[in-house]
């Protein structure tokens, strides 16, 4: 699979074209993530809002001949905290190898990239057009680019729990697991995530 | 992957799950210092130039409408 993708951050299409919201609809209307709802949902119904209020950047990502889009990513900047009362100085010195203390509030504080959205785009089969494994180094060749130019030492991530994604992320992508997280929200459908992490 | 991640606020305040943390760090750090990774080069280009990106609206307008 060596085809050439074309990726659009849909930031820098918002500022050149004022009415590019609904030109961006019409192509949204062309996706399709059966897999994961909240995928698919984030893209159509959220994935602009966020990038106006800069509370994440979303990437399309298309294939250069027939800009048929085959999925997309979205990323933003998180801190993670950890508070450092009680650690042991092999834990305080494997954590600092990535962080910095600050002594006022006792926390070691990381800034970290969040891959936020990951989607194949089933419809029509264009999943078929990019693996998984190319869309992810997409989206970490964009965080290492923005690493250049701000800082951050770590990305991470939080994955449904099925054995198939988190053998995706931990055996083919050398990411590990960290922490769970309940989701109880409606929209989310209770369930636990599987925090992962990658050091850049 | 979930829309709250994007809101939420990552903590770490339990020493059990610091432990786990500072382990999956050195874990990858040590990793990312072999230098043969298996990484899949993809061939891409980023639009940026806004001429670049309206001619590519255009042609994504004739082949899809």
């Amino acid at each position: 699979m060596n085809e050439l993708f074309v990726v659009l951050n849909i930031k820098e299409y918002l500022r050149y074209d004022k009415g590019g919201e609904e030109l961006l609809r019409r192509i949204y209307s062309t996706f399709c993530c059966t897999k994961n709802n909240d995928v698919h949902k984030f893209l159509i119904e959220q994935s602009i809002d966020f990038t106006k209020k800069n509370q994440s950047v979303t990437y399309l990502v298309f294939t250069k001949i027939e800009k048929e889009i085959v999925g997309y990513f979205t990323i933003t900047i998180k801190p993670i905290s950890v508070y450092c009362e009680g650690l042991s100085k092999t834990v305080k010195r494997k954590i600092a190898r990535v962080s910095k203390l600050d002594k006022e509030n006792e926390q070691y504080m990381l800034a970290a990239y969040l891959i936020a959205q990951l989607g194949k785009n089933f419809q029509y089969e264009n999943d078929k057009r990019i693996t998984g494994k190319q869309l992810l180094n997409l989206a970490i060749d964009k965080i290492r680019e923005i690493q250049y130019m701000a800082g951050g030492k770590v990305m991470f991530l939080e994955a449904e729990n099925k054995e198939k994604l988190l053998n995706f992320y931990e055996r083919k992508n050398g990411f590990k697991q960290f922490n769970t997280r309940p989701v109880m929200s409606k929209e989310e459908n209770g369930h636990t995530l599987v925090q992962l992490l990658q050091v850049l | 992957m979930a829309t709250s991640s994007i809101l939420k606020n990552f903590v770490i305040s339990d020493n059990e799950q610091a432990e786990i943390f500072a382990n999956a760090i050195e874990a990858s750090y040590q990793e990312s210092l072999q230098m043969e990774k298996d990484e899949e080069m993809v061939m891409y280009e980023e639009l940026k130039n806004p001429d670049e990106i309206m001619d590519f609206i255009e042609e994504w307008k004739r082949l899809h409408e």
